[in-house]
């Protein structure tokens, strides 16, 4: 397997949220998404996708149904709640100050 | 926190895996897509998966991981576990059981009795007061009107009382008369909790100057003194030249710090008063329920100073010291009380060490499972919190059975213990059975959570191994028992040994040598009425005549009268000189046990006549004195001389023999007169035929048991004076025994622990030996396999047993020698160190072991070497 960067928590949620802002999607289809949009780099594995599903849920942020999938399968969708998208935009506020100030850091020259 | 029932969580576990089921076969289209083949797609939709329980596990965790559903569903689990291993769930409930039930029951009946002793309540409030300068309670009285300060302005006392005793003289009743008096304040009654069996006590405002004249007298009192008067209120009695009117009587038996006969009000003592610079009373105090006795002391003290600077005169520098009431009391409690607390206290430490044993050994042998599940990704604390609720499990069910053996074990113990006991409730005390619970649960649970605290820091590999090579993490938990079992027999033969010592005390008390034939002894006690028999031609007449009339008694093999019977707490002593010997200083004098007998006394109670004669008929009251003394004062003056012949003189004028010279007639063998303990037996008998008195007790030897002749013998007695009552009926066997109670009930108390920290360690020791069995079954298979015969192996179990025992044993005996000091205070005839005790302990100790050893080792032999070579 190709290297896989460990994520921190509060970042998996993050991406997450995000991938959710744009439509519902199931958990396969989350983990597909952030692997494809980072050009393969970010991999999430189920042990780390569902339980954060879970919490987020739990927390509110995300709300999830069943629908119907193919064949006469059931798929749990999830999707942002209204609570879920401040949240969003509060963490990718913050986010952008942390990388930011990550970043003036390392192009320092002392 | 939602709680989410049965139902809800069905669902929510088949969502949960149809939602994986899901992802799996999205990630299988999706490789079919990209070109794997199907098998392909299908393993490698299964590797990108991976593990399915971890996540399974963390999903449920955060819907229903805390809550009673979880804990419901632990509890689940560990009785099914526990129903697969039913041996160890049997063994740790008994464990608990019997710590916590026997252990409790035990302590209550002796506390019980204990406590007996004491028949007022809450006898640990009550405390006797001083007020001394250097805050040390030496026993000073305190002046009336500070005691009424104390009383006003205290705030942690029931009640505040004063009492003193002194003796008061009886007069107008035909012959002066001593009695023992105490003089009281108006609430001492009250402060005990006493009642009258007849009349009334004090009430408000008898103890001030003024009030009236009145008295309480005390059972025995009324019963030797008055002769049971009938109409004992409202007669009048001349006490220290007042007359006073009885108005009430106390219970039989009731025994206050002095055996007072008759109980005054204060203000009649003879130095009373109400000068605040006067010594008073002495002072005694029941502290409030809710109250502790340093909270009570610091109230006092508080007053105290403050009547230091308000009277400098008279109470300069005064403190207050307070100090439990029952201290002053001859029959301490002290060492039977730290007895039976240390030998509790043992019992638990010895419970939770088989218990800690018994989890370690399972927490190793489930090492596997719990590695496993690590490795899977179970969350440490999720397993820890599951073994939590697993010995929760068995604390509840050992704890409910500990409980319930403890409350039936108490009218058993009450059977089976001495007669002494019987006539004493236990309740199993609370205090004792909440604490064993507590530790034993604490105990349990510290032990069930190590094994899994351990494995999560090692590395999980080796616990995932199997056989021999597992055993290498087992080692650490194989040491840990090991010293368990070793502690276990350390402390089962310190209990061991003190039972022994105990055990071997008491049966040199009960068979030493009184110096009399103790067995077959009827006795009974009997004061003739002064105004009756004034002279002591009548006395001693009518003492003859009883002796001779009982003897015709059928049944009846001799008879005699002693004024002081031994063991009966009744007894003379006197100083005098003996002849040809420098005269001492006065007050000097040696001094001796004196009584007065019947010419049959000697041979009725078998004390042998070693030298000249026995009084007869020619000792009267104008024939020369005479005296017949035991032979521990010949040899004290005379040694290997003739004593016969020789004058003693007593100092001072008793018995009417006012300093005349009395003539050793005969020397008898020494006989105990207080007690067994008795170091002295020098003692001078005095005929009743030459010195007065109007007290005899009657002691028969009879044929057959002593009690059933004690009827007959009334009627002899009141044959010859229709009205003289007699009492105090019993049998010599039973004061000797009442004088042995004391060393009987310590030797019950560390019988019945010993007994019990026995069992225990067998328990234990047979737990640790199956599981090491079962540990080294591969080991022992392979013996067997390579031919080791039965024997072999049963021998390697039974060494093994046998070496924790004899590691263990040797630091017992070591710690018993130590232990042992406690009792050397209440051993008799035997020294600390006794051989036979600590030898018999040991012998007990190795044969329990051995038979604890056995059967694992039996089992041992059973092994099947080609089941356990495949196991696993």
């Amino acid at each position: 397997m190709s290297e896989q960067l460990d994520l921190l928590q509060g970042t998996l949620d993050l991406l997450i949220l995000k991938t959710l802002a744009i439509e519902a999607n199931h958990g396969w289809g989350i983990a597909q998404r952030i692997q494809q949009v980072s050009k393969e780099i970010l991999r999430v594995g189920q042990g780390s996708l569902y339980p954060a599903l879970h919490r987020l849920e739990k927390k509110g942020w995300i709300s999830s149904d069943w629908r119907a999938s193919d064949s006469n399968r059931r798929a749990k969708y999830y999707e942002l709640t209204r609570t879920g998208r401040r949240q969003l935009e509060k963490e990718m506020s913050e986010w952008q100050k942390l990388s930011g100030a990550i970043a003036l850091v390392l192009e320092s020259n002392w | 926190m939602n709680f989410k029932g049965p139902f809800d969580r069905e669902r929510s576990e088949r969502d949960l895996a149809e939602e994986f089921q899901d992802h799996l076969e999205r990630e299988f289209q999706n490789n079919l897509a990209q070109g794997m083949p199907e098998e392909e797609a299908r393993r490698q939709a299964r590797l990108a998966f991976g593990s399915v329980d971890g996540p399974k596990d963390d999903c449920r965790e955060l819907r229903f991981g805390s809550g009673i559903d979880a804990t419901l569903r632990d509890i689940g689990y560990g009785m099914r576990l526990l129903r697969k291993s039913p041996g160890f769930a049997v063994i740790a409930v008994a464990i608990l059981a019997l710590g916590i039930g026997a252990n409790t029951a035990i302590f209550s009946t002796v506390n019980a009795v204990l406590l007996s002793r004491w028949p007022f309540p809450h006898p640990e409030k009550i405390v006797l007061i001083a007020e001394s300068p250097a805050k040390k309670p030496t026993w000073t009285r305190i002046s009336i009107p500070n005691f009424e300060d104390y009383q006003r302005d205290q705030r942690t006392f029931d009640q505040l009382a004063l009492y003193l005793g002194q003796s008061v003289n009886l007069t107008g009743q035909d012959r002066p008369d001593r009695l023992i008096g105490s003089f009281v304040s108006a609430n001492y009654f009250d402060l005990f909790g006493s009642k009258p069996v007849l009349g009334r006590l004090f009430g408000a405002g008898e103890d001030q100057p003024g009030a009236a004249n009145v008295a309480v007298i005390s059972h025995e009192a009324w019963q030797t003194r008055f002769g049971g008067d009938p109409n004992i209120l409202g007669r009048q009695l001349t006490l220290n030249n007042e007359n006073y009117s009885v108005i009430g009587v106390l219970p039989a038996g009731y025994r206050l710090p002095f055996d007072t006969d008759v109980y005054l009000t204060a203000q009649h003592f003879t130095s009373y008063s109400r000068d605040r610079a006067a010594k008073g009373l002495l002072v005694v105090g029941r502290v409030k329920q809710d109250v502790t006795l340093q909270q009570a002391e610091a109230d006092l003290d508080s007053i105290a100073q403050r009547l230091a600077r308000d009277y400098p005169k008279e109470n300069a520098g005064i403190r207050i010291a307070i100090a439990d009431f029952r201290e002053l009391l001859h029959r301490s409690l002290r060492t039977p009380l730290i007895v039976l607390l240390s030998a509790v206290g043992l019992l638990l430490l010895i419970t939770c060490a088989n218990l800690g044993s018994l989890l370690l050994a399972r927490g190793v042998q489930r090492r596997r499972e719990m590695a496993v599940r690590l490795a899977l990704g179970a969350k440490r604390s999720r397993i820890i919190r599951q073994l939590i609720s697993e010995t929760m499990l068995i604390a509840l069910n050992g704890g409910v059975l500990g409980v319930l053996l403890g409350y039936l074990m108490l009218p058993l113990l009450r059977r089976l213990a001495p007669s002494s006991f019987a006539d004493v409730e236990a309740t199993i005390d609370l205090r004792v059975l909440l604490f064993s619970i507590l530790l034993t649960l604490l105990t349990g649970v510290i032990f069930a959570i190590v094994p899994a605290i351990q494995l999560s820091r090692v590395n999980i590999a080796p616990g995932l191994n199997t056989g021999i090579r597992g055993g290498a993490l087992a080692v650490t938990g194989a040491k840990a028992r090991a010293a368990f079992v070793i502690f276990q027999v350390a402390i089962s033969l310190v209990l061991l040994v003190g039972a022994g010592l105990m055990i071997r005390s008491f049966k040199k008390m009960l068979f030493s040598d009184t110096g009399m034939s103790t067995s077959q002894l009827l006795t009974m006690e009997y004061r003739l009425p002064p105004n009756k028999y004034a002279k002591l031609e009548a006395q001693s007449a009518f003492h003859g005549e009883l002796a001779a009339r009982v003897a015709q008694v059928p049944g009846v093999v001799s008879s005699a009268i002693v004024q002081g019977l031994p063991f009966s707490g009744n007894y003379g002593e006197v100083h005098y000189t003996v002849a040809g010997e420098p005269v001492p200083e006065k007050g000097k004098e040696p001094t001796a046990f004196s009584n007065r007998v019947t010419p049959e006394y000697f041979s009725t109670v078998g004390i042998p006549l070693l030298r000249g004669r026995n009084f007869n008929d020619h000792d009267g009251p104008s024939a020369p004195l005479v005296v017949v003394i035991s032979r521990s004062l010949a040899a004290r003056h005379y040694g290997n001389q003739d004593p016969i012949g020789k004058t003693l003189q007593l100092t001072q004028a008793e018995f009417d023999i006012d300093g005349k010279a009395l003539t050793i007639v005969g020397v008898v063998g020494d006989a105990k007169q207080i007690g067994i303990r008795d170091a002295d037996t020098a003692q001078i008998y005095f005929p009743y035929s030459q010195a007065s008195g109007i007290f005899g007790t009657l002691v028969v030897r009879t044929a057959g048991d002593p009690m059933s002749y004690a009827e007959a013998v009334r009627q002899s007695v009141w044959s010859l004076d229709r009205d003289q009552p007699v009492w105090k009926v019993r049998t010599l066997q039973f004061l000797i025994e009442r004088d042995l109670e004391d060393e009987r009930l310590l030797m019950t108390l560390l019988t019945g622990f010993g007994a019990l920290a026995v069992l225990l360690t067998a328990l234990g020791t047979y737990g640790v030996l199956s599981n090491v069995v079962n540990q080294r079954r591969q080991e022992i298979g392979i013996r067997m396999a390579l031919g080791a015969g039965t024997a072999a192996v049963r021998k390697m179990v039974l060494l093994q047993g046998m070496k924790l025992a004899l590691i263990g044993g040797v630091i017992g005996i070591v710690a018993a020698a130590a232990a042992s000091r406690m009792l050397s205070s209440e051993l008799y005839g035997i020294g600390m160190l006794d051989g036979i005790a600590y030898a018999a302990g040991a012998m007990v100790m190795l044969v329990i072991a051995l038979l604890a050893s056995y059967l694992p080792a039996r089992r041992a032999t059973r092994v099947n070497p080609a089941v356990t070579l495949r196991y696993e």
